[in-house]
């Protein structure tokens, strides 16, 4: 409707008043100058003054008022004393003239503003409707217009709250923003620069922002506009990628190390079945009974050997394949079954055994849990040295927002070049001790099936602590340390 | 080594394994002692005579060192490594013996300066025989430094070391290039 009449709509009201006004005046003046002050018609020119400002306003329309007023103005100089004379219908014709130059001229100029008005409602539609976020904002750091997406983008409720917030705060890091501006500054634009932003919650969000300087007619920085890409989910993605690779990695060295280990441990024993099978013929031969005897002992104690670590590497692999599925239980409930396990071991090594009072629940598999905790009081009883009174003691400690889980015992402890050897396949500190040494790699394999981590605390002769974490359910509030109860004797 | 016997520390974790290098190198043509431990750390006790090895009589220096790789506390690597590394025990011959093929391992022993890599055979037959060759062949080296290249002849046919020195075999590793 506006573009097909080049009639603006607004002010549209006060314009007509406004020319209405100079109409009425004009002719009331006219009335008044020749009837009443009997003067020349020079009131004609204040004619000019409504005719321009309809020729403005409504372009070629002003030919009707510039025609009005001529016929007013014949009208007037035909009821006064001096006859009509040809200058008058000359100077109705001239305002109509005049009144058809201005229409057309502005009608012009006009229909360049539609057009541009035009292309900023288009581009208006394109900043209102992009998903990409799109900020304006000043030179000084204040935000100008925002889109939808932007809104959303940073968790706002409205673009006005969103506006009010200062565009520095709405980096991670403010001083970054000065960073920015300074580039886009420096070179006119900048293209994905890379940059986290605050959302409202406090949520940080990864996004790449390209921009453009905004400049006044006199080419000072007056703002800038910056569009938005938010590429969280994209790095997401990407680490998430790279923690799976280095997964991979780890899991392949491991694996590396799996065969090189049981390929050289399994070759041992028949090394020893094999030299003392010929070394038997031979002491037969000879006669030695005694030798023959001895021989045979090792024979024996190889092939049993072999058996046990055929069997704990069968016990190792299966582990994280053949799962129980987690349960929340609380972690006291599992010492307790370990306990039970392992009482033979407990009494016969007068071990001493105290357990913190309550315990945090934990999510995990339940059996091979209590298989960890039996590995790990069998070790600590195993290792307790010339100890007169063997103590063991389970609990656990918040660190921060970890919760780590201990077995600590008064044994032998270890050095500290061991603390990461003994978690090794078929490794063993005391070549004497009993077992295959695949003890700990099998504790530590069912921890990091459930995403957590074990290490050791120990110094020589201080005694041992070995602290793993595991998933959370639940900690008990009110932890006082020290709070432990005597189980065994 | 006519005057007084050779000495041999046996560093090896795997009590059966001990009894047959020992029982290999009973046969061997030269007097040799033979001085076992059980494990890395207890070996660098014996050669810088700490501990229980303090004091001459109790561990005598060794003319050759035959080493297992796989040891508790100190493996066979970081125990080769501190023997290369002392200006004292670096002249010693060190035979690595072992059960593993593992090529990083062959590196890492020749890089360490091992003067041989021996890996142990099922059959005892060549298990007996490469240990007794090799370990008499670096026992006369040992003997004949600080120049330990020049191998008299008179010696090489008493002891029954051919030019190769020793039967090169798959028991022995080469260091790969």
């Amino acid at each position: 409707m506006m573009k097909k009449e080049h009639s603006p709509n607004i002010k549209l009201d006060k314009n007509i008043i406004v020319l209405y006004f100079t109409i009425v005046a004009c002719v009331i003046l006219a009335f008044y100058a020749e009837f009443v002050i009997r003067t020349t018609s020079v009131y004609t020119h204040l004619f000019y003054i409504p005719i321009i400002l309809a020729g403005m306003w409504y372009y070629k329309k002003a030919v009707y008022v510039a025609f009005g007023l001529g016929v007013v103005h014949i009208l007037v100089t035909f009821f006064s004393p001096p006859p009509l004379s040809i200058d008058v219908f000359e100077r109705a014709v001239i305002f109509i003239v005049v009144a058809y130059v201005i229409g057309f001229v502005s009608g012009k100029r006009a229909e360049g503003e539609d057009a541009l008005r035009e292309s900023e409602e288009k581009y208006s539609v394109f900043f209102k409707t992009s998903r990409d976020p799109v900020f304006i904002t000043s030179k000084e750091g204040r935000g100008i217009d925002v889109n939808d997406a932007a809104v959303e983008l940073f968790g706002y409720e409205d673009r006005d709250e969103l506006l009010k917030v200062s565009v520095p705060d709405l980096y991670k890091n403010p001083e970054e923003r000065r960073r920015h501006t300074q580039l886009i500054d420096q070179q006119g634009f900048t293209k994905d620069f890379a940059v986290n932003l605050r959302r409202k919650d406090g949520s940080i969000i990864n996004t790449i922002i390209t921009s453009v300087i905004k400049k006044d007619g006199n080419g000072n920085v007056i703002g800038y506009y910056e569009t938005i890409r938010d590429i969280t989910e994209r790095k997401r993605m990407e680490e998430e990628r790279e923690r799976i690779l280095k997964d991979l990695e780890v899991k392949n060295s491991e694996m590396e190390r799996f065969v090189y280990t049981v390929s050289h441990d399994l070759r041992s024993p028949l090394v020893t079945i094999q030299g003392y099978t010929d070394l038997l013929r031979k002491d037969i031969e000879q006669n030695e009974a005694e030798q023959v005897e001895t021989d045979l002992k090792y024979i024996a104690n190889a092939a049993t050997t072999m058996d046990l670590l055929l069997k704990d590497t069968l016990q190792l692999s299966r582990i994280g394949r053949v799962t129980n599925p987690p349960e929340d239980v609380s972690f006291g409930e599992i010492v307790k079954e370990a306990l039970e396990l392992a009482a033979e071991q407990l009494k016969s090594g007068g071990v001493d055994v105290s357990m913190a009072k309550d315990f945090p629940t934990v999510h995990v598999d339940r059996i091979r849990m209590a298989e960890v905790l039996v590995n790990l009081i069998t070790n600590s009883i195993n290792y307790r040295g010339e100890q007169p009174s063997p103590k063991i003691d389970i609990g656990y400690r918040v660190d921060g927002e970890e919760t780590i889980f201990f077995v600590q015992d008064n044994g032998i402890g270890m050095d500290k070049s061991q603390h990461k050897k003994v978690f090794d396949l078929f490794y063993k500190v005391d070549k004497s001790s009993k077992g295959t040494g695949a003890g700990l790699a099998i504790v530590k394999r069912i921890i990091e099936v459930h995403g957590c981590r074990i290490w050791i605390e120990s110094e020589k002769g201080k005694g041992c602590t070995i602290c793993f974490t595991l998933p959370i359910v639940w900690t008990p509030k009110a932890k006082v340390s020290g709070n432990r109860k005597r189980i065994t004797k | 080594m006519k005057d007084k016997p050779a000495v041999t520390l046996l560093v090896e974790d795997n009590e059966a394994h001990a009894m047959l290098t020992m029982r290999a190198l009973e046969d061997m043509k030269a007097a040799n002692k033979i001085y076992w431990v059980s494990d890395g750390e207890e070996a660098l006790d014996y050669l810088f005579r700490r501990g229980k090895y303090a004091g001459k009589e109790n561990s005598p220096r060794p003319d050759l060192i035959l080493l297992d790789l796989q040891l508790p506390k100190l493996d066979g690597h970081e125990v080769l490594n501190a023997i290369k590394k002392s200006e004292n025990l670096k002249v010693i011959p060190v035979v690595v013996l072992t059960t593993s093929e593992n090529e990083r391992d062959i590196a890492r022993a020749y890089d360490n300066y091992a003067d041989s890599y021996l890996v142990k055979s099922t059959d005892f037959g060549v298990f007996s025989e490469t240990v007794r060759e090799l370990s008499f062949y670096w026992l006369i080296q040992n003997r004949l430094s600080p120049g330990r290249r020049g191998l008299d002849s008179d010696i090489e046919s008493k002891c029954n070391v051919k030019n190769q020195h020793v039967p090169i075999s798959h028991q022995i590793a080469l260091p790969s290039t």
